[in-house]
């Protein structure tokens, strides 16, 4: 069976590619994504709602976010992928300097992704939301 | 010398114990601390000194400060990865970061990086007095 960063680089090359339906297919049946915070794009996701979710908020990009890996760091069952990513969403420029990716596998299919970045730039680039003082 | 896993559960130990001086003084003087995204805090910190004068005082306004509780980190050779959640009262509002992320590399029994991710919005919010508006 191949380990678990042969299996994490391998869903993400696909992801990258634009190809979330494969992507999506190398995961389990109950597999979940999650974004942190509390942003209109945050929570926890079946692969249902990944593909009726996830991926028209990615197709409402101005210019598709480019993820670059960086690095995966693996042990056991988790790896955490060190990631870029650059684009323009519906509502301002998106970049993301630093994402981490925290993910487990199970069988040779990722199990479970949890998604750290920065909820600011989520706030002002796709849900048209600004800071200001309270 | 400590190996990877010793060094990121002293850290851990001593976060969990709100030993957060002791904590932040395991980064090298050359080592260098990341704090993501664009709020005030969100910079990287060249040196275990400029950590002290400079993200340390702005995290001291807690009027709870955050207890945070760890899993078990991710270790691949001198990379470490600590996952936790926690939650506190910021001087603005309630501080509550269900995931945090410290991707730390480890040098004998220091840090030489550390980056931290969290929810930046919950910074902006509870600690350095903003909200949210539609644009």
């Amino acid at each position: 069976m191949a380990d678990t960063k042969d299996i994490v680089r391998r869903f993400f090359d696909t992801l990258c590619s634009g190809d979330f339906e494969r992507a999506f297919a190398s995961m389990t049946a109950d597999a979940t994504w999650s974004v942190i915070g509390s942003t209109a794009v945050s929570g926890t996701l079946d692969k249902a709602g990944m593909l009726s979710r996830q991926v028209p908020m990615l197709a409402s990009f101005k210019e598709p976010p480019v993820v670059g890996v960086d690095e995966i760091i693996a042990e056991g069952d988790r790896a955490v992928v060190l990631a870029h990513c650059k684009g323009v969403g519906p509502t301002g420029p998106y970049e993301q300097k630093r994402y981490a990716f925290v993910l487990r596998v199970r069988d040779g299919l990722v199990a479970e992704v949890v998604e750290y970045l920065d909820t600011v730039a989520v706030e002002t680039a796709i849900c048209g939301n600004r800071l200001i003082p309270a | 010398m400590a190996d990877t896993r010793e060094v990121a559960e002293k850290f851990i130990d001593r976060i969990e114990g709100l030993n957060f001086l002791e904590a932040f003084g395991m980064l090298a003087a050359d080592g260098h601390y990341t704090v993501i995204g664009k709020t005030k805090a969100s910079r990287t910190y060249n040196g275990r000194q400029d950590l002290f004068d400079n993200l340390i005082p702005l995290l001291s306004t807690f009027v709870e400060p955050p207890r945070l509780a760890f899993d078990r980190p991710v270790v691949d050779g001198d990379r470490a990865v600590l996952l936790a959640k926690g939650s506190g009262r910021g001087p603005t509002g309630p501080y509550d970061q269900p995931y945090y992320a410290f991707v730390t590399r480890v040098r004998g029994d220091e840090f030489v990086e550390i980056i931290e991710f969290m929810d930046t919005t919950m910074l902006e919010t509870a600690i350095f007095g903003k909200k949210l508006v539609d644009a």
